[in-house]
């Protein structure tokens, strides 16, 4: 029983497995990652793509982290609560919309405004874009506190499972609201 | 702009629930929060409810995009005595749970879940736009999902398995009947649907569709073939949640069928009101009839929100402006009453430790505000005189009457009967008599739980004292929904 | 096309109804992404099937775009869909864990318990 609670309570447990391959290239692959979803999302507005799937990649590249490198790694790196991220997105989207209101229009009017920097050319800027910044935070929080519930209550139960003790904690966490 | 006002009622929920995920880690904060939200959510229903009265039907163009093309919202007397409703109720809910739930559930975003089931209830009763309606509803079922599941029971996750398989189903032939309804017309617009609708020429189609919708909102709603999921699931959750539920969820689903089958669905309409006609007796009287079997304080009390259910589908399947404004003021009178009863429920089982009738007994003797209070609860559901829910019967035997339909008045009055003797039975059983030696009570907070239900009792004796003005907003919103026309015009108001 | 389009969503249907009928949680999991599956495939072939240019503006003739409506409404019901998994696979887990088992003929055993 001792050595059970000594295994759980290394770091890296749930990465024992896993090769030297794996943990070598995720430190590389997670930027390409992440630069496939900013292109993903600067290029949405006008051309698919868009916050939801850059939220959805953003999410698979740091659950590809938990997945290499282990909960705990997660939870010592990346201290940051992934729920206000839910929140801080919510926020972001429900004010683009009440800006408009603000200004005497429909909620959720938005506009556009096209920009001419001499060296990077015309850029088009829109306020859905800041709508979809809010939709990109909630969907990669959302994935990314949905993935490690699942992983963490496991983990619980195995801590516990030994010792006969019942998870109290059962809750079921909040689903990604869409 | 003044149609931003249309929104108000979603605005205010969705604000706070943002609000409220910020302040997850704090009790305190979010109670404070959702207590001040509930009621500015209640004032600013009442007014807009005002300003329907004075000014007709409100419409809300998203985003300045004009329909068939846009999103809309339309609030008619319908819909914003619904939303003052939701209100009411989200507010009770609210202000009950503070001495009601747990700790455990209050951290794991209790509230939350409950701002966001309140912006899916008003989404779905303002939607103008039969895509944004399903919308509304996945907001308001998703959350319904976790609320059930919180806590995390052994019975509590295995009714809302049942809940949640059930429930997606019917989503997945909501958006068949929309892909169809999208193929037949062309168009999602509800108000741009009533005006093509009947146009088609093979209104066997549109029959077809309609039944597609009849099965959807009917499982949400709970009528004949598809309540089986009801009693079971709404007897788990703790008192606060079921209350909710059985209050508004199925009520949402009702809403949706009256609008539909008055609004859309009227082309050719002999055979869609003959079904809803059946099966509002079949729901009437087999909900009437389970509850009598049943022995559980809550599971008495949702049989009889199927049973009720029934009701307002046959004042549907009548479809005259009376029979209609009939199931209206029943829906508004069932809301109130049912919510209370729920709570009553809840304050009794934490009493006496248990939801059995026939372990409790003579509760009345050391808890007389309580068992006063579910009498009075009581006999409003089954229509006693001059509580609300006489006037809900007398208005939908008055309509009866009107167009001849003797099995409905003489249905209207047995499962009355029906209603009453269930009433009747847990009274006696819960609080008349003997007092029984209960293992636990916990008698903590007692009388702060009653203040909500009490208070929704005393509305429903208020809403039948002054049953005068309310049944003329209740005709005038009958009215309204009987003629499509102006539901249209609303609508397409910025066009012209 | 419409033909074959019908042929696989019956088939995705028939097979999410057999699924759901089964008495695993993870079969019905899958029975139920399966029929979501065949209803987001309707959707798309009650848009009317044609090879169009994807309907962002460009200067090609209105007529040359696809119907942007089912597609809209696809991706807000993957979206929801996508949630709704997502707590459907905690939920089942929860439910293995506190029951021990996925059997929903053993956990319908432990109704007075």
């Amino acid at each position: 029983m001792k050595q059970e609670q000594q295994n759980s309570s290394s770091p890296n447990h749930a990465a024992k497995g896993n090769s030297l391959i794996l943990h070598t290239s995720i430190t590389y692959l997670v930027y390409i990652i992440l630069l496939l979803a900013f292109f993903l999302f600067w290029h949405g507005h006008n051309a698919p793509g868009g916050g939801f799937i850059a939220g959805l990649i953003s999410a698979a590249a740091i659950i590809l982290l938990y997945l290499t490198f282990g909960s705990q790694w997660l939870h010592t790196t990346l201290t940051f609560d992934f729920k206000y991220l839910v929140a801080i997105g919510l926020s972001i989207s429900l004010a683009c919309g009440l800006a408009a209101v603000l200004l005497g229009k429909p909620f959720l009017t938005h506009t556009f405004t096209v920009l001419s920097i001499s060296v990077l050319g015309e850029i088009e800027l829109a306020t859905a874009t800041i709508f979809d910044l809010g939709v990109y935070c909630v969907v990669s929080g959302g994935c990314v506190v949905a993935i490690t519930a699942i992983g963490e209550s496991d983990r619980a139960k195995r801590r516990h499972g030994q010792q006969q003790t019942t998870t109290s904690d059962t809750n079921t966490p909040a689903s990604s609201e869409p | 702009m003044s149609s931003n006002q249309v929104l108000s009622p979603q605005l205010i929920p969705w604000i706070t629930a943002v609000l409220l995920l910020f302040t997850y880690r704090r009790v305190r904060w979010q109670r404070i929060l959702s207590g001040v939200s509930a009621i500015v959510a209640v004032a600013n229903a009442i007014y807009l409810l005002y300003c329907v009265l004075t000014n007709g039907t409100l419409v809300f163009w998203a985003g300045d995009w004009l329909p068939p093309f846009g999103i809309t919202m339309v609030v008619d007397t319908f819909a914003a005595i619904l939303v003052l409703l939701t209100a009411l109720i989200g507010a009770s809910c609210i202000f009950y749970s503070f001495s009601h739930i747990d700790m455990q559930r209050e951290k794991y975003f209790y509230y939350f879940l409950i701002q966001m089931m309140l912006v899916g209830c008003n989404g779905a009763f303002i939607a103008g736009d039969i895509f944004n309606l399903y919308v509304w509803f996945e907001i308001l079922l998703i959350s319904s999902y976790v609320l059930l599941a919180l806590g995390g029971e052994k019975k509590q996750l295995r009714e809302t398995l049942t809940y949640v398989v059930l429930n997606v189903l019917a989503s997945s032939f909501f958006l068949v009947g929309l892909g169809l309804l999208y193929a037949a017309t062309g168009t999602l617009n509800m108000a741009d649907l009533a005006i093509k609708l009947p146009q088609i020429e093979n209104q066997s189609l549109i029959n077809l569709i309609s039944v597609i919708f009849l099965f959807v909102f009917g499982s949400k709603a709970a009528i004949f073939p598809l309540f089986y999921w009801l009693p079971h699931s709404y007897a788990q959750p703790p008192a606060a949640i079921s209350a909710i539920f059985g209050g508004l969820l199925t009520k949402v689903g009702v809403y949706c069928l009256i609008r539909t089958f008055t609004l859309m669905f009227i082309g050719d309409s002999t055979f869609i009101y003959t079904l809803l006609f059946v099966l509002g007796i079949l729901t009437m009287v087999l909900g009437g009839l389970g509850a009598i079997c049943q022995y559980q304080f809550r599971k008495i009390l949702s049989f009889h929100i199927i049973s009720q259910v029934g009701y307002m589908l046959i004042g549907l399947a009548m479809h005259t402006t009376l029979t209609i404004a009939a199931a209206m003021y029943f829906m508004f009178h069932n809301i109130i009453v049912k919510t209370s009863l729920f709570y009553f429920a809840g304050a009794t089982e934490e009493i006496s430790g248990t939801g059995d009738l026939r372990q409790m007994g003579g509760l009345i003797h050391r808890f007389p505000v309580l068992a006063w209070g579910f009498f009075l609860g009581g006999v409003s559901l089954a229509g006693v005189p001059p509580f609300s829910g006489f006037f809900a019967k007398l208005l939908m035997l008055q309509g009866a009457a009107e167009i001849g339909q003797g099995w409905a008045m003489f249905f209207i009055l047995a499962v009355g009967f029906l209603t009453l003797f269930s009433m009747i039975k847990i009274f006696m059983y819960c609080y008349w008599g003997q007092e029984k030696t209960l293992a636990v009570i916990s008698t903590s907070g007692y009388r702060r739980k009653l203040i909500s239900p009490w208070l929704l009792v005393m509305l429903s004796l208020v809403v039948g004292f002054a049953s005068t003005p309310i049944i003329e907003v209740v005709l005038r919103a009958a009215a309204e929904i009987s003629d499509p026309n102006l539901y249209i015009q609303a609508v397409f108001s910025k066009i012209n | 096309m419409e033909i074959l389009m019908a042929i696989v969503i019956g088939a995705l249907f028939t097979a999410g109804t057999y699924l759901l009928l089964s008495r695993t949680f993870l079969r019905i999991l899958l029975g139920i992404s399966l029929t979501s599956h065949g209803v987001l495939l309707l959707l798309i072939a009650m848009g009317k099937l044609k090879n169009g240019v994807a309907p962002i503006l460009h200067e090609y003739a209105a007529s040359s775009y696809v119907d942007p409506l089912p597609q809209a409404l696809i991706l807000t019901a993957i979206v929801i869909g996508f949630g709704v998994t997502a707590f459907i696979i905690v939920l089942c887990y929860r439910t293995y864990q506190v029951l021990g088992n996925d059997d929903t003929e053993i956990c319908r055993g432990i109704e007075n318990e």
